[in-house]
């Protein structure tokens, strides 16, 4: 297998699970911050 | 009751992201091991699935972003400009990586990461017009006013769209298409399977995060509507 076909797939997989953590955490933050009001 | 509400739509999006988890991971499978090789590409041509997905979403998210932004224009509701503000943040990120991919496969088979091919140009140009649509939104302080106007420059950025996709049809481009005619890269039947669950899984995702990333902005506006009752 060509390591291009590894390295894109390493970018998609790695964009979208970073970007979920991300906006999961964000949410998180948000719901506990909304809570102590 | 409201807590248990909370805990059943969390743990709806949790079953959601496992089921596209689970489609990505099969896709992703029968991407590299199921799927043959094209002729002329060769094994390259499994990068192909892992580029179009980001790319559709993209597009998908500008569209959502665009579509979105006149109905805030129409209906002044926040939650369109929420939705709105979402779909081009999606935009960037997909952007980002289908610019990205698409560098590391022109490298693959061109021999450069980039050669201002009306594709990889028209994108770029697309990309800048939404890091453009945010900074729009950052430099404007009154609500009202940010959303109106970013809905406003959102319809004018969004053209680039179009001229991204279209761009290999107007311009002499070494771009592959989809297809059999020159250039096109002659997918099999196998290979269109591949395709589909990639980009199925891709679309599967993209529900969930658009989901959470309008949460978000829709909790943010919580929180600052309540900062401007205690001021």
């Amino acid at each position: 297998m060509p390591a291009q076909v590894i390295q894109v797939l390493g970018l998609y997989l790695v964009g979208s699970i970073g970007y979920i953590a991300w906006v999961w955490k964000a949410n998180a933050d948000l719901d506990k911050k909304l809570e102590k009001e | 009751m409201q807590c248990i509400n909370v805990i059943v739509m969390e743990f709806r999006d949790d079953v959601y992201l496992g089921i596209a988890g689970v489609i990505v991971a099969l896709a992703a499978y029968f991407a590299l091991f199921i799927a043959p090789a094209e002729v002329t590409m060769g094994e390259l041509v499994r990068i192909f699935y892992f580029h179009l997905p980001p790319a559709i979403i993209t597009y998908l998210s500008l569209l959502v972003s665009v579509s979105t932004g006149l109905l805030y224009i129409r209906t002044k509701n926040y939650k369109y400009d929420a939705l709105s503000e979402s779909g081009a943040l999606l935009g960037l990120v997909y952007g980002l990586i289908t610019l990205i991919s698409g560098a590391i496969w022109a490298n693959a088979t061109w021999g450069v990461y980039w050669n201002w091919d009306p594709r990889e140009t028209t994108t770029l140009i697309l990309w800048f017009a939404y890091v453009g649509y945010f900074l729009l939104r950052m430099s404007i302080e009154n609500p009202e006013r940010r959303a109106s106007s970013a809905a406003v420059f959102n319809t004018l950025a969004f053209m680039t769209v179009p001229l991204s996709y279209l761009s290999f049809i107007l311009w002499p481009s070494l771009h592959p298409k989809l297809g059999d005619e020159a250039g096109g890269l002659g997918l099999t039947g196998t290979m269109v399977q591949a395709l589909v669950m990639n980009i199925m899984g891709g679309l599967f995702v993209f529900g969930y995060v658009l989901k959470k990333t309008y949460d978000r902005r829709m909790k943010l506006d919580e929180v600052q509507s309540r900062l401007m009752e205690e001021m």
